[in-house]
């Protein structure tokens, strides 16, 4: 299997007025192609800003960042992201449609190709005739839905997710947790997502990357050996699936 | 003392740059030998005018029409606003009428004024009670309106009458209201006392301007264009600092 | 009070006052022999007479063009700058304290200035009204523009639009709330300073028509000039907040859900 990105020793650095803040120090792992992988963390370790670094938005201070093999100094190309807060990274002023079709717009797709893409993408998160609402007038779980219909529209392949479900009540969670493996399995995108929820990044994961210390290191990499598809009422009370966030459970808090 | 640079601020920078821009424009740039005058005489002339009792006695009789409006203003509009925000019917009742007279802009009533008080002090009041008290009787009755209803509910479960709940819910909630509301009537009325003294003839620094004007004292006028400016940000930085220091709950 | 969350009710109760006030009026002032203060009839009757559609062409057609001649060029000037200077905090920082002073000069004490630097044609009218128009709207497309939500920002960078669509469709929808605050403050102050040039400067306009028929005490003459102005005041008043609410049907939608 090819490898999608590749972290080597990347360290991250800010200046700040109060001197330098080490966040980030040697990073270095693999995803490879279709994986879906975990970056876990207790709170504050800079998990966001191994996100930021990953989608271009800032660059290291130290090590580099490839994408199929290409360093990248700016947002890759066949990269998505969904982003936590949804209310904040839907443009408000425009509807679902406009919202999905606003990064489409550079990608010299017919108008015809655009409006079917939107719709699959639509149909694809369940939110089929949902194109003239407004982001606000949509509860929270849907508007998440949209975040991630308009990430599959660009068709990347890579999907990258900060925090994705942490803004949305128990039940629709697990819906969406369900939602993003069905896209993975239908479209194989590699997915990286960023969590504080381990039961949820066992339970959605080919491997979990967990960082630890200050500034953060790879703690450990750990491999989900729970085989697919996976549900919610069974995976959850599987024996293994129980061991597996107990571990890495100690490993965030730093026990083992 | 510190070892810190010495910065200079970007405000006195700028300052200067733009006199500079001004100054050579007028001498030898596009406006040179036009009735704009330069930098260097609209600023000999503002000195000047600095000890003329003249100017001062103009700037007083601004300020007075503005203080005298504001304070009427005030006391029309508060009391008014909070009995109409104390009722539903009485907001609706008023809502239409309060809005037209408020977008009215006083330059209009001017010529009426002009036949009714002639060109006084107390035309510059009217207008500038005119100018204000429409809308900080509304921005009132919105605050009133805005206290929390859970706020309300709660007291009444308490018993507490009609007058505790506007005493210590309806008024709090207003006072952020009629904060703004005053912060921008300030500014206004100081506005509206010029006009009143330019356009409807009213003592004080807007019929100077105006005499000057007609005089072809160019530099005057400009001079006094500077007084209105540096009077203008001296209020308004005078109203912020009054709200910091004593309504210092409505920071924002 | 259940009975006023009914619309027409609420209209009914709306209007009674305006109702009230302009019988009492006509009441009042239908035997009045006081010169300053002619029967409202009259006055409607002269209203109808001079506006309908007599005077139009020579007072109402120069003003509305100025107005918006002015308007216009002084609110794309503010923009423009405002976004300029907003994206940019740096540059700012030293334009802020002279922007500062200039918008302190009530917009009407700058007529003078331009007489002096235009004399009394149209031209001046425009400019004075473009200058005054520009200040409340560049002040606020700065800090519209100041405000822009950085996941917004991100969330643009990360899908990579580009400057143009950055521009338009993040920033400057975002920022709109603010600017169209401005837009209206700059409306009102760029009317003021129409009429207050055409006092001034003297000439044609519905301003120096009221002026002049004060000075040439036709009263009845004044009094439909300042109810033309005050209709005029009020009806742009309410198509701007048409044109707004319309614009900002998504803001206003997503405020009312909030509360």
């Amino acid at each position: 299997m090819a490898t999608a990105i590749s972290v080597n020793g990347v360290s991250m650095e800010y200046k700040t007025p109060k001197g330098t803040t080490h966040v980030l120090d040697n990073v270095s792992y693999e995803v490879q192609d279709g994986h879906f992988v975990s970056i876990v963390g207790p709170s504050g370790v800079g998990k966001t800003t191994l996100l930021r670094l990953l989608t271009g938005l800032a660059r290291p201070t130290a090590g580099e960042i490839l994408v199929r093999g290409k360093k990248i100094s700016s947002s890759p190309d066949d990269l998505a992201v969904v982003l936590q807060d949804y209310t904040r990274s839907l443009m408000p002023w425009l509807n679902v449609e406009k919202n999905i079709a606003l990064p489409l717009k550079n990608q010299n797709l017919s108008k015809a190709e655009r409006k079917e893409r939107i719709k699959a993408s639509l149909a694809e998160v369940g939110l089929e005739g949902a194109e003239s609402k407004y982001p606000w007038q949509l509860s929270g779980g849907m508007q998440q839905r949209v975040s991630i219909a308009r990430a599959l529209a660009v068709r990347p392949s890579i999907l990258v997710m900060d925090e994705p479900f942490a803004s949305v009540d128990a039940q629709t969670r697990f819906d969406l947790e369900d939602l993003v493996l069905k896209v993975r399995d239908d479209f194989g995108i590699t997915t990286l997502m960023v969590t504080h929820d381990i039961d949820e990044a066992v339970y959605l994961s080919d491997e979990i990357v967990v960082l630890h210390g200050k500034p953060a290191k790879v703690r450990d990499v750990v491999k989900v050996d729970i085989p697919f598809p996976r549900s919610q009422m069974e995976t959850r009370n599987d024996q293994r699936f129980a061991e597996l966030r107990t571990q890495v459970y100690g490993m965030v808090r730093g026990l083992e | 003392m510190s070892g810190k640079p010495l910065r200079i601020p970007a405000g006195l920078v700028s300052a200067v740059v733009a006199l500079l821009i001004w100054q050579i424009a007028t001498t030898w740039g596009p406006l040179a030998g036009s009735s704009v005058p330069t930098a260097t005489s609209t600023l000999a002339e503002l000195w000047n005018m600095l000890f003329m009792s003249e100017t001062w006695d103009s700037i007083w009789q601004t300020i007075q029409m503005a203080l005298y409006g504001f304070l009427i203003a005030v006391a029309i509009a508060i009391p008014v606003g909070i009995l109409i925000g104390l009722s539903r019917f009485a907001f609706i009742s008023t809502k239409f009428t309060f809005d037209f007279f408020k977008v009215i802009p006083p330059i209009v009533i001017i010529p009426i004024t002009i036949l009714v008080f002639g060109p006084t002090l107390q035309m510059g009041v009217f207008l500038v009670v005119f100018a204000i008290v429409f809308a900080l009787a509304i921005q009132t009755a919105y605050g009133v309106r805005d206290a929390d209803p859970v706020l309300i509910e709660t007291m009444r479960c308490y018993g507490m009458g009609k007058t505790k709940q506007v005493l210590y819910a309806r008024l709090p909630a207003a006072s952020p209201y009629i904060a703004i509301g005053i912060r921008i009537s300030v500014s206004a009325a100081m506005i509206v006392a010029v006009v009143a003294g330019l356009v409807g003839g009213a003592p004080g620094l807007g019929h100077d301007l105006l005499l000057t004007e007609t005089n072809g004292q160019n530099s005057a006028t400009f001079a006094i264009v500077l007084i209105l400016g540096i009077l203008g940000l001296a209020v308004s930085r005078l109203v912020v600092f009054l709200q910091r220091r004593f309504i210092f709950w409505t920071a924002s | 009070m259940r009975l006023l969350n009914s619309r027409i009710i609420r209209f009914i109760v709306g209007i009674w006052l305006p109702i009230l006030l302009i019988w009492w009026w006509w009441t009042w002032s239908a035997d009045s022999v006081d010169p300053f203060f002619p029967p409202l009839s009259a006055i409607w009757e002269q209203f109808k007479f001079n506006w309908i559609w007599q005077y139009v062409p020579i007072h109402v057609v120069p003003s509305l063009r100025n107005l918006f001649a002015g308007y216009f060029i002084g609110i794309f000037a503010g923009v423009t700058l405002g976004a300029l200077l907003g994206a940019s905090p740096r540059v700012s920082r030293y334009f802020e304290p002279v922007i500062d002073f200039l918008r302190s000069i009530p917009p009407v004490a700058t007529v003078p200035v331009f007489i002096l630097f235009f004399g009394l044609d149209a031209q001046m009218r425009i400019a004075a009204v473009a200058v005054a128009a520009c200040f409340p709207t560049l002040l606020s497309t700065m800090q519209g523009f100041r405000a822009t939500d950085p996941t917004l920002l991100d969330t643009g960078k990360v899908f990579r639009l580009t400057p143009f669509q950055m521009m338009w469709k993040v920033r400057v929808p975002n920022a709109s709330p603010i600017i169209w605050s401005g837009l209206q403050v700059s409306l009102q102050i760029a009317f003021v300073v129409t009429i207050a040039s055409e006092i001034l400067g003297s000439g044609f306009g519905i301003g120096a028509f009221t002026t002049i028929s004060i000075d040439s005490f036709m009263i009845l003459d004044a009094w439909t000039g300042v109810v033309l102005l005050g209709l005029l005041g009020f009806a742009l008043n309410i198509i701007f907040d048409l044109v707004e609410r319309w614009s900002l049907r998504w803001y206003i939608g997503q405020k009312k859900l909030a509360s």
